[in-house]
């Protein structure tokens, strides 16, 4: 017998062991379900389909787009992937985004814009990329965003995220 | 240490005398029936912070009630814990009010000078039975529609008032979104805030005129 312990500090020291085991019980349960999906990491490895590799120009990026479809909560909302592809060779190909490094408008390839080569325009703040996407004019800050490509099958792939 | 920042506390903001107050009382002879108020308390506390995390996820519109629940089930991590938490909880509310109810009752606990703990607490299960039929209807599947279609005809049968009584719960003449929309809207706000100001009245009159006893033979 410790006499220390009364009745009254141990059944308060056992009431508090066991509200703070109840509110763990709980409270860790109520966290996940708050973060919800977030934490979970996603089942998708993010490579979209977007073109036949026969379909691409060479020498000329030709825009490719797809629609993807992306599990939100409960929602299911699809999304558009769209890419300029790029290629010399038909075997061998890069995937630049139009989407402008500004301000996020979409570029449009047009004809004869660097130096009468084709080059990226964008009609929001006169952004302009040569054709590999590198910056020419404008307030743009950076080159366009390069993305992974993968060619199985005669089909051409892209990862975006 | 702790005695002095007790003092720190107490001084500025009163909480431990309030605690103190509130938690240390002289009490009669009990009973273990007597645990029947806090377990409904304590029931009721898991079934408010139950609700708040399940309305994070539920849309109270027909095309994504039954969407929303079956995602929260389904897919949100322990989501089905949650929710079968809130679900149990309530019908374990209503077993657990009426058992106190008759706990009291039976040790003679509504009397003089308790009227009004007792008239509160009626109020309380009313209360209860309220959160309980509104809440029903929310997961919008069949069950909870048809049990809530019954429901409303049993209403509608109330003398007098009863189709205009109706009308004004499912907000038309039949149950609809709209309707679906004021039962969660009261569900959510209207019966919860009134249960949890009644539940303060209730308190802090078992505070003022302490617990009462289990009765003697000649007292």
């Amino acid at each position: 017998m410790n006499p220390d312990v009364t009745r009254r500090s141990f059944l308060s020291g056992a009431i508090a062991g066991i509200a703070g085991v109840v509110a763990t019980l709980l409270g860790l349960p109520a966290a996940r379900f708050l973060m919800g999906r977030a934490a979970a990491t996603s089942n998708t490895d993010g490579w979209v389909r977007v073109a036949a590799a026969d379909s691409v120009v060479p020498g000329r990026p030709t825009l490719v787009t797809a629609t993807v479809e992306k599990q939100q909560g409960w929602v299911a909302a699809q999304t558009q992937v769209a890419a300029y592809l790029k290629t010399e060779d038909g075997a061998h190909f890069e995937a630049l985004s139009n989407v402008c490094t500004h301000l996020g408008c979409r570029v449009t390839l047009q004809d004869g814009l660097v130096g009468g080569n084709p080059g990226f325009f964008c009609p929001c703040h006169d952004g302009l990329f040569d054709i590999d996407g590198a910056v020419v004019s404008g307030p743009v800050p950076a080159p366009l965003e390069r993305f992974e490509v993968m060619v199985e099958k005669g089909d051409v792939f892209v990862r975006t995220i | 240490m702790a005695g002095r920042l007790e003092e720190w506390v107490d001084e500025r903001l009163g909480w431990p005398s309030a605690i103190r107050s509130a938690l240390l009382q002289r009490v009669p002879r009990l009973s273990w029936g007597h645990v029947l108020g806090s377990a409904t308390l304590v029931t009721l506390i898991i079934l408010i912070l139950t609700g708040v995390l399940l309305s994070f996820s539920y849309v109270p519109s027909p095309d994504e009630a039954h969407t929303t629940v079956e995602y929260i089930t389904q897919e949100l991590p322990f989501g089905a814990f949650i929710r079968n938490l809130h679900h149990f909880g309530a019908s374990a509310l209503v077993v657990l009010s009426i058992a106190h109810l008759i706990r009291v009752i039976v040790h003679g606990a509504h009397k003089y000078p308790r009227e009004f703990t007792w008239f509160t607490g009626v109020v309380l299960l009313l209360l209860v039975f309220a959160a309980g039929f509104t809440g029903s209807l929310l997961p919008w599947d069949q069950n909870a529609f048809w049990a809530t279609a019954v429901r409303m005809r049993v209403i509608e049968v109330t003398p007098g008032i009863g189709d205009r009584l109706a009308g004004v719960l499912m907000g038309g003449e039949e149950l609809s979104a709209v309707s679906l929309v004021r039962f969660f809207i009261a569900h959510v706000w209207v019966v919860p805030s009134l249960i949890v100001t009644v539940v303060v009245m209730h308190l802090r009159l078992v505070h003022k005129h302490g617990i009462s006893g289990v009765p003697r033979r000649g007292e």
